[in-house]
């Protein structure tokens, strides 16, 4: 069994070296307090480096890639006991810090290569077990470049299994973009990988500030909590590969993002004078550390709700000594949870590094909502004041695109806020049962929709805006069909939001009178900013694609006469409206204008 | 005038600077071909004419920048054929002259259409308050406008600044071996050098290792909200020539990043930290004995002490550089983006018009063919327009948009 990691930036090389000398450590490491059975250290010592290094005669070759878009990280990759063969970097002065930079036009320069040596380090394999993606997802190379290639290896080899390993970044960060570009890259990768396993950087400092307290902490502390948190889990165990504890996490194909929690991190140098804590104590330990999130912030979600456990010890254990109690209370999981899946123990009579006893946990919990949160929220802060967005759209991203990612992310935090309600949604039926019914009401739907709209295109979705959009595409000439289309858009976003305030049927109704180029309707207060605000967005997008028809489309919209001019129609009932030709030259159907609450 | 500081190839010690050099007149650049750096240059990468363009922008802009297109061109072309991958262009000028303000401006806007997604860095030198040229509001104002159009990034010195910084020094009566050091200096070469310094700290990411790694292009990523705002303060510390320090603690450092933040260390006149100044972004590169825990504590302190708006406050870019400069044992430069730019930019406007209002001295910009009478308005209006984004984010209320709702799973827009 073997495992390839593949480092994307200068984070993702930094910690994936780390996390090599930590294995490195760990096989050589020969201290008496750790190894009781030397058959059995043999045996691991064994296994461990068939899963991580190529044993030659010459000595060991890491399976790993090294990918960057610039040297000076991967040149410090040089000398160590054993080699990394596959250094893929150039100096192409790096990706600016900019996801879109990285994803459209810096990927190229490294993908061919890539795929080239990937295909030969699996060819070297006699089983891999998991492809392992170290990376950041604050700069530009690790996010950006990252997401491009991991996208790649999905569609060339569609069965195996790729673990994600993402930093995310300090709330008060080191890089202005770094939430726009996590929230590029998590909303990219969520679909494409298996799962991911997220380390949060102001977590990982918080533990590291305890290690050193003789002298202030460096970078190079972080990334070794970070690679003995991996190694903790990664390292061999009896009879379990790696990929199929991770997926013992993540159940549900909603809910992929992974922490691990650890105990005891002690400074190496005070090792000797250290108590030597015992199971119990260690269990305790990690049970508190993974609780610790929710109180932040109780807006979010009140109580901890896990979807899976793993417990992963290290170490000398006679019989039963580890108690997991209290893990196994069953007011703390998703009711959903079958009872035997809750939490599940695997241990290695082994230590790991110095430590005689070490145990980790695999959590996937409702406690990441927090992190992911104030990303969003800072993210969305940036983006709603238009800051920094050149620098995207100059490489193809752009408000769409942005907005695209902002939903997924919502709706991942809500999918984790709300975990308990998703059970609800749970049919209690045999698959059979509901691929039946899921198709017979698609039948029926679409039947009524074809009914319904017999003058527009059948559509099978049922949010008004798709028809919407589909009947100004059919109304309008080629040339500015995608104006209407994307004003659409920006209203349909308002739509997804409960604000009471805003009457989005006038502003349909405004809008179908306005493709007549006759504005009918006063709208009211809120509705009216909020429509103008939509068409000066709109306006701006447009004059960035520098099309002179749609501009004088455009100024034929000018917002003074939507809010001065005429109301004489604003009571005239609805069905007259429907049936004056003059009045809906687009033939509107009557369901679009309909009250849908 | 010269393109990236790097040079390039070392082959037995024998290095070319990838460098192109434009003057129209001979006279400074001749130094490069006797001093001690004659064999950085060769002749390729040097243009020069004569008999240089009077002070006067239009003669640059507009006459020699058409003329000397196609040479130019070539020189970089011929560059930058040579680099494996182009990071970036540095320009350096001083807006208040003719040449460097006027054809520094021109290249400036050749090189965004040759090589539009390539940064275009800008160190320029403004004579305000200092100006020995009559014509001198004209010239700043004129590659001003210039700068906010095609500039990616622009770090304005101010030559007042400079001079405040040199004679703080010569001032400097804190040892012995200091004042003898300063009695030796000339202080020309001591203003230059402080811009020498900024270029240096600047570039450090580029050029040594460090555990977290600034490079050029990163900073307009993370300077720039948006894309007429490109103007950076920046602010050095230490200035001093050499450090008599063995060894930096927690202290000095902390001293080291106060400085950078005060009125006196920045190359701009301008109070960073002042209560009218709103920051838009930051960056702060530490160089030498600097770690993750101090910046962290910094960046705490700075978001204590100055302005931000909304979406600011949590955005800084930090760099760390293992290598400090020659001299010293840490280092830091602070670059801010701040609305408190506005008052260079008034500054210069207000130049402009108490001169043009009374059509002084505009017969030497008319005559130039190409130059026309509305670039005087043009470039006054542009200007203005700059200073109004400014006031714009200063006066804008904080608004919270309402978040996205989270919808059904898998809905396209």
């Amino acid at each position: 069994m073997s495992n390839i990691t593949l480092q994307f930036g200068q984070c993702g090389n930094q910690v994936g070296q780390a996390l090599y000398n930590c294995i490195y450590e760990d096989i050589k490491s020969k201290t008496d307090s750790c190894i009781s059975n030397k058959r059995l250290n043999n045996e691991y010592v064994k296994e461990s480096q068939n899963l991580w290094f190529n044993v030659k005669q010459s000595g060991l070759e890491a399976r790993s890639l090294l990918i960057d878009t610039e040297l000076k990280v991967t040149h410090q990759a040089i000398n160590k006991p054993y080699k990394f063969k596959n250094v893929i970097s150039g100096s192409y002065g790096g990706s600016a810090n900019n996801w879109a930079f990285g994803y459209t036009s810096r990927s190229l320069l490294v993908a061919r290569d890539v795929m080239e040596r990937l295909r030969h380090e699996i060819e070297k394999c006699d089983f891999i077990t998991c492809l392992l993606n170290i990376l950041s997802s604050s700069g530009g190379t690790g996010s950006g470049v990252g997401s491009r290639i991991i996208e790649l290896i999905r569609e060339e080899y569609p069965s195996k299994f790729i673990t994600n390993v993402i930093v995310l970044p300090f709330q008060k960060g080191d890089i202005v973009t770094q939430n726009y570009n996590t929230i590029l890259t998590l909303s990219k990768l969520y679909d494409v990988t298996d799962n991911t396993i997220l380390f949060e950087n102001d977590k990982i400092f918080e533990i590291t500030r305890k290690l050193t307290i003789d002298r202030e902490a460096r970078l190079s502390d972080l990334n070794q909590v970070i690679a003995q948190q991996l190694a903790s889990i990664a390292q061999p165990l009896i009879d379990v590969p790696f990929s199929q504890m991770v997926s013992q996490v993540a159940t549900h194909p909603s809910y992929n993002f992974i922490q691990i929690r650890s105990a005891p991190h002690l400074n190496m140098a005070h090792l000797n004078y250290e108590m030597i804590s015992n199971w119990t104590i260690l269990t305790n330990q990690v049970f508190k550390s993974s609780k610790t999130d929710i109180l932040m912030n109780p807006r979010l979600c009140k109580k901890i709700r896990y979807i899976g456990n793993v417990v992963v010890t290290r170490g000398n254990m006679s019989g039963n000594e580890i108690d997991l109690k209290r893990f196994k209370e069953k007011s703390m999981y998703v009711s959903w949870v079958p009872e035997t899946e809750r939490v599940v123990h695997y241990g290695q009579q082994r230590g790991m590094l110095n430590y005689q006893r070490f145990i980790s946990l695999l959590t996937n919990s409702n406690s990441i909502c927090n992190s992911l949160d104030c990303i969003v929220e800072d993210a969305w802060n940036l983006f709603t004041h238009g800051a920094y967005l050149h620098h995207y759209k100059k490489y193809g991203v752009d408000d769409e695109y942005f907005l695209e990612a902002f939903q997924k992310m919502e709706n991942i935090i809500n999918d984790y806020k709300n975990i308990e309600k998703i059970a609800e949604a749970i049919p209690s039926k045999s698959i059979f049962d509901i691929r039946s019914t899921i198709s017979k009401y698609q039948c029926m739907a679409q039947r009524s929709m074809a009914e319904t709209c017999s003058a527009t295109a059948s559509s099978t979705s049922e949010a008004p805006i798709d028809m919407w959009i589909e009947l100004m595409k059919q109304i309008l000439t080629k040339d500015n069909h995608n104006i209407i289309s994307r004003m659409l858009k920006y209203i349909a976003l308002f739509d997804y939001r409960t604000e009471k305030q805003i009457n989005l049927e006038d502003c349909y109704m405004v809008l179908s009178d306005l493709t007549k180029g006759d504005p009918s309707k006063q709208l009211e207060g809120k509705t009216a900013q909020f429509f103008h605000e939509c068409l000066t967005k709109l306006a701006r997008s447009v004059k960035e694609d520098n099309h002179s028809k749609k501009e004088v489309f455009l100024d034929s919209l000018e917002p003074a006469n939507l809010s001065t001019t005429r109301t004489y129609r604003s009571k005239v009932d609805r069905n007259g409206i429907l049936s004056d030709t003059n009045l809906n030259p687009c033939k509107v159907p009557a369901n679009l204008l309909i009250d849908r609450k | 005038m010269s393109q990236l500081t790097l040079f390039e190839d070392i082959k037995k010690c024998e290095v070319k600077a990838r460098a192109i050099l434009v003057d129209m007149e001979t006279s400074v650049i001749l130094r490069y071909k006797t001093g001690s750096l004659q064999d950085l240059f060769d002749d390729t990468c040097i243009i020069t004419h004569y008999p240089g363009s009077g002070n006067n922008w239009a003669e640059g802009h507009c006459h020699y920048g058409p003329m000397f297109e196609n040479t130019i061109l070539t020189s970089i072309k011929k560059a930058v054929e040579k680099c494996d991958s182009l990071h970036g262009f540095l320009l350096m000028f001083s807006t208040g002259g003719g040449t460097g303000s006027g054809l520094g401006t021109y290249i400036l806007k050749l090189l965004e259409d040759n090589y539009p997604n390539i940064d275009r860095f800008v160190i320029c030198v403004y004579p305000t308050g200092t100006e020995d040229v009559i014509t001198c509001p004209y010239n700043m104002a004129l590659a001003t406008k210039e700068l906010i159009k095609h500039a990616s990034c622009v770090v304005p010195v101010e030559n007042r600044a400079l001079l405040d910084i040199v004679n703080r020094q010569a001032n400097n009566k804190h040892s012995i071996d200091t004042m003898n050091f300063i009695a030796k200096c000339k202080p020309f070469q001591d203003m230059n050098s402080i811009i020498v310094n900024l270029l240096l700290n600047l570039t450090s990411g580029s050029r040594f290792s460090g555990s977290l790694n600034v490079d050029l292009n990163e900073i307009s990523t993370n300077m720039v909200p948006f894309p007429n705002l490109q103007f950076l303060a920046a602010g050095l510390s230490p200035l001093t020539v050499s450090s008599d320090l063995v060894k930096s603690n927690k202290q000095i450092r902390e001293e080291i990043f106060l400085q950078t933040l005060q009125k006196n260390n920045q190359l701009l006149k301008i109070n960073v930290t002042g209560p009218k100044s709103i920051i838009l972004g930051t960056t702060l590169i530490g160089r030498g004995d600097f770690n993750i825990s101090d910046m962290r504590t910094y960046i705490q302190r700075l978001q204590k002490k100055t302005c931000f708006t909304s979406w600011s406050a949590r955005a800084m870019k930090i760099g760390l550089c293992d290598v400090p400069p020659i001299g010293h044992h840490a280092a830091m430069l602070s670059l801010f983006n701040t609305t408190s730019m506005s008052t260079l930019l008034k500054n210069v406007n207000s130049q402009l018009m108490r001169l043009y209002n009374r059509k002084a001295h505009t017969h030497h910009y008319l005559q130039v063919p190409g130059f026309e009478d509305y670039f005087f308005e043009e470039c006054s209006e542009i200007i203005t327009n700059s200073i109004q984004s400014y006031r714009d984010i200063e006066e804008l209320k904080p608004f919270g948009m309402p978040r996205l709702t989270p919808v059904g799973s898998d809905i396209s827009l």
